[in-house]
């Protein structure tokens, strides 16, 4: 039989299987979920029995829909923190895009000092977890809304305003600065490998250096500069973190925190639509990158060699410009770490009388008096659970990301051109487009009950790991098709014509080659998961805490001390990972671009 | 009259040394090659003649403005030299179309409209691209691509046009096509062309004049045919030609009055000097130039070798030629065919071998030669 032969060839090649397995697999974890998530829409919750009269759960219902879309209270709960949501997605954007932009510039364009300790520390607010930006602008510049004033007021004895201390504002400030070396990593790449002689061309010819920019140099960048538009934007609008903690005071609402509240509260149906919305408005976001990309002006000029870059002589302004920078660097990078620390050991912020310093919560026994007697920070068992768990859902999430998009990149590169490998292309990349907070809620509704083989994973550790691998899959797989396709196929098919068998070809020689790529695919999901809040806040319990988490909690509280210990340690974390797979395999999140 | 004048250039890279003391006078409306092995110097000297690269010391001249100097810390931006340049990679801006990226410098210099267009119209012409106008440069093949960018650098009438490995990209055909037109364009532009290539025949063929540069220094700058004849040291002999020069190793035996007796490990020379008479110490280690063209196959020939390998290309045969354990290639003209290992005589009837000294590697003398085998002594 003809058929199962060709069945049976098939499947004797490895990328073969590899692509079927992984496209059956990722269909099963990522649109099976989608589908889930329509029906609950349409579904009654057990919570909201009281509402929609006469209905036992699990009824066909449209009230959901309706009461969002057109119902009294729908401006509220939707329309204003959609456009809340849009509002501060697009002043985030131009505002990460535009410093992130003008930093690639200097870095690769002109002759700035320490370029590489430039490069190093912009990365970090990237690096670390969103909304430590924001504790750190809270406790500077928080007013008597909360209670104690922050360091700015402290100092200088001035009250800020609540627009400058909390919503709209500082959200957008924080997000920018988190996403600018988003920016700045897709802007420096272009720009380091755009060919200089292009812009000596215009040189020659007698443009001038602000005609050379606005008409060489932006119109080149210009679709990488969209295309990180569209994906800071659909960042920005899953944040979830910051607009939490810098909103709630000012009780600015944006589309995830009306998710978070009514997924938790009494009106799931509510969330689980809103999350569909924000699904949609990603898939959007994807399709339109997509029709940019592939254009008729295509970027691919003969390659040649560009290492000839002349850079831009910024004479006089050289020296003065390099400090000012680095010192509003240190300013957003280095100052925030030293607050947390500071204010870990202060009973009350916003006093910097000695005898306001303490060691209680580092390594207090716990007093009853002092926030219901939870034990300082480094007796506290609880912390040390969650700093466990973190960490080894880190790891794991790392291991199983890394090694499934380093299948995917030599799937698809080895059948490049095929409807699968495009299939798998897309689907491993989908994820990215997923609000955190909406993937957390369509899991929450796929897995909350036994599914097929899978058991109700709810309240369990490996639904953390399941979400955490599938949501930054993405990354990996992006950096498993670099580093294949890098490689071209000589390289393997010689060492195929050897009869090497497919595991040790990938043991033995691409991987060790590609070491500083494959890594790099690893390191993201680990350094994504170690800081990430909101896509494992709906699917966390007692149980399988994780330092992000408590760190919410404790600052719902108001117990800064322990939420400010806790940034440090994952900042500590985060960053030591980072220099360590920098030092073996040279992986690192920047590329030196400030190289 | 726009002469270029390059005096005592040097450019370091950190520690490299990439261009070491150049001195050099491009003549007014002369087309001079920067010839070189890859890493010699020849790009960075053309782009610190352009601007885009500032040299570490000395100065350089283009039609009697200092447009660098080291010392009064002069250094005139590409833009005030009046220069048009001619990237490897064409370096076309993606985003323009063809008559946008050969408008753009006329815009610069603030033309009108009109006189845009039609400049555009005359050149897009002269290059044959003119169906090809609102076309973007991706969708050009490399040759239109190449044509675009000459158009693009010709169209403000630059009175020096640098051009940097433009040719390279490029298939063989068409280079030898576009090599042509370079020539053509050199003669009705009237103006001064400086080129940097790596290939020998390109330089033979287009330039006026010959800088060749090894190293970072310039081993020899004058006409082509003379630097072919009298290649002032064994660099310039070997890189320039193909096939490659042959050089035989000698040690000088014997001086007469007229002649040099040189002996090799299989054959005994007797050196007649055309140029002057050269000092020669008995002893003396020296290496013998002999081109391919010049030495002859012959059924009489006294010295006997075998056929080694023989490569017809049609119009010439490439033979090697084997005298014991002495390899020499030799140049054929005409459609023929040799056996391999057929035995066949060689004459040396021409008065333009050269002699080098092995230590100094300089050119001694250019001479005549008789030869013999060695075991007849």
């Amino acid at each position: 039989m003809p058929l199962v032969h060709r069945a049976k060839s098939f499947l004797q090649k490895p990328e073969n299987v590899i692509l079927l397995s992984l496209i059956i697999i990722l269909l099963y974890l990522i649109f099976l979920p989608l589908f889930s998530i329509v029906d609950d829409t349409f579904r009654v919750h057990s919570s909201e029995l009281m509402r929609i009269k006469g209905s036992e759960a699990g009824d066909f219902t449209s009230y959901h829909w309706k009461s969002i879309f057109i119902g009294k209270y729908s401006k509220n709960i939707f329309y204003k923190p959609l456009i809340n949501t849009v509002l501060m997605a697009m002043v985030t954007c131009l505002f990460a895009i535009s410093l992130g932009g003008v930093f690639a510039w200097l870095v690769t364009r002109t002759d700035i000092r320490f370029k590489k300790l430039i490069s190093s520390l912009f990365i970090l607010p990237y690096i670390m977890p969103s909304w430590t930006l924001a504790m750190a602008w809270l406790n500077f510049f928080k007013n008597q809304h909360v209670g104690a004033p922050g360091l700015f007021t402290a100092f200088t004895g001035i009250q800020t305003p609540d627009w400058f201390a909390y919503g709209f504002f500082p959200i957008t400030v924080v997000l920018g600065l988190h996403y600018a070396p988003f920016a700045y990593i897709l802007i420096g790449g272009i720009l380091k490998n755009m060919d200089a002689n292009m812009e000596e061309a215009a040189q020659i010819l007698k443009a001038g250096r602000w005609r050379i920019i606005r008409k060489i140099t932006i119109p080149i960048v210009l679709p990488a500069m969209l295309s990180t538009f569209l994906l800071v934007f659909s960042s920005a609008m899953s944040a979830f973190a910051v607009p939490a903690f810098l909103g709630t005071p000012v009780r600015f609402q944006v589309l995830t925190t009306q998710l978070f509240r009514t997924l938790n509260g009494m009106s799931p149906g509510y969330g689980f639509l809103i999350a569909l919305v924000m699904i949609v408005i990603g898939a959007v976001i994807l399709t339109v990158n997509q029709m940019l990309v592939g254009k008729r002006k295509s970027f691919a000029t003969v390659t040649g060699k560009s290492s000839n870059i002349s850079l831009v002589n910024l004479k006089k302004n050289r020296t003065p410009l390099s400090i000012f920078i680095l010192v509003l660097l240190l300013l957003i990078t280095v100052v925030p770490l030293i607050t947390f620390a500071v204010e870990s050991f202060m009973i009350s912020s916003g006093s910097l009388a000695i005898d306001n310093f303490t060691t209680l919560f580092w390594t207090g026994e716990g007093q009853p008096d002092v926030l219901s007697g939870e034990p300082g920070i480094l007796r506290n068992k609880y912390i040390y659970i969650g700093l466990w768990n973190s960490f080894r859902l880190s790891v794991i999430v790392s291991l199983l990301a890394g090694t499934v998009g380093l299948l995917v990149g030599y799937a698809v590169v080895k059948k490049r051109g095929t409807f699968g490998a495009n299939t798998l292309d897309r689907l491993s990349f989908f994820p990215y487009l997923i609000p955190s907070m909406a993937f957390g809620a369509i899991y929450l509704s796929m897995f909350a009950v036994r599914r097929g083989f899978i058991p109700s994973l709810y309240g369990t550790f490996a639904i953390l790991v399941l979400i955490g691998t599938v949501k930054y899959l993405p990354f990996a797989s992006r950096a498993g098709i670099n580093a294949i396709f890098q490689l071209g196929r000589e390289i393997e098919e010689a060492a195929m014509i050897f009869g090497v068998s497919w595991w040790k070809r990938m043991v033995k020689i691409i991987i060790p080659i590609q070491k500083a790529s494959v890594l790099s695919g690893f390191l993201l999901p680990f350094i994504s998961s170690m800081r990430e809040l909101s896509l494992f806040i709906l699917l966390v319990t007692p149980g399988t805490r994780i330092l992000t988490t408590m760190l919410f909690q404790y600052n719902e509280k108001g117990w800064d001390q322990y939420a400010n210990a806790i940034i440090l340690f994952i900042v500590l974390v985060v960053i030591s990972i980072n220099l360590i797979a920098n030092k073996i395999a040279g992986a690192s999140i920047d590329k030196g671009i400030g190289g | 009259m726009p002469e270029i004048i390059i005096k005592n250039a040097t450019k370091r890279f950190g520690s490299f040394l990439a261009v070491d003391k150049l001195d050099i006078t491009i003549q007014d409306k002369g087309f001079v090659t920067l010839l070189g092995p890859s890493g010699c110097g020849k790009t960075t000297t053309l782009r610190m003649i352009s601007g885009l690269e500032n040299p570490t010391e000395g100065e350089i001249y283009i039609d009697d403005v200092l447009v660098f100097s080291s010392e009064q810390g002069i250094a005139l931006s590409p833009a005030k030299r009046d220069v048009g340049f001619l990237f490897q990679n064409y370096a076309l801006w993606p985003h323009m179309t063809v008559s946008q990226n050969i408008a753009f410098g006329l815009e610069n210099l603030k033309w009108n409209k009109a006189d845009i267009n039609h400049r555009v119209h005359e050149l897009t012409e002269l290059l044959k691209i003119d169906e090809f106008l609102i076309r973007y440069p991706a969708e050009l093949s490399g040759g239109q691509q190449q044509r675009v960018a000459i158009a693009r650098t010709l169209a403000p009438r630059p009175k020096v046009l640098f051009m940097d490995e433009p040719l390279s990209n490029l298939d063989a055909k068409l280079r030898i096509e576009m090599r042509a037109e370079l020539k053509r364009l050199h003669r009705e532009t009237n103006s001064t062309f400086v080129y940097v290539t790596h290939d020998q025949l390109e330089a033979m063929t287009l330039s006026s004049r010959i800088c060749l540069m090894k190293e970072g220094r310039v081993q020899q700058y004058e006409e082509p045919l003379k630097v072919y004849n009298e290649p002032s040291n064994l660099f310039s002999a070997e890189f320039v030609g193909n096939p490659t020069i042959n050089f035989v190793d000698v040690e000088c035996h014997q001086v007469g009055p007229e002649n040099i007796q040189l002996v090799s490990k299989d054959l005994i020379f007797s050196f007649t000097p055309v140029s002057h008479h050269p000092s020669l110490q008995k002893g003396q280690k020296l290496i013998l130039g002999l081109r391919p063209e010049c030495i002859s196959l012959s059924e009489e020939g006294l010295v006997r070798g075998a056929i080694y390998s023989a490569l017809p290309s049609g119009m010439e045969t490439t033979v090697i030629l084997k005298i014991k354990n002495t390899l020499l290639t030799s140049v054929v003209f005409g459609s023929l065919d040799f056996p391999v290992d057929t035995e066949i005589g060689l004459e040396l009837d021409h008065d333009s071998y050269i002699l080098f000294d092995k230590s100094s590697e300089e050119n001694i003398a250019t001479g005549s030669l008789g030869v013999s085998m060695r075991d007849d002594i």
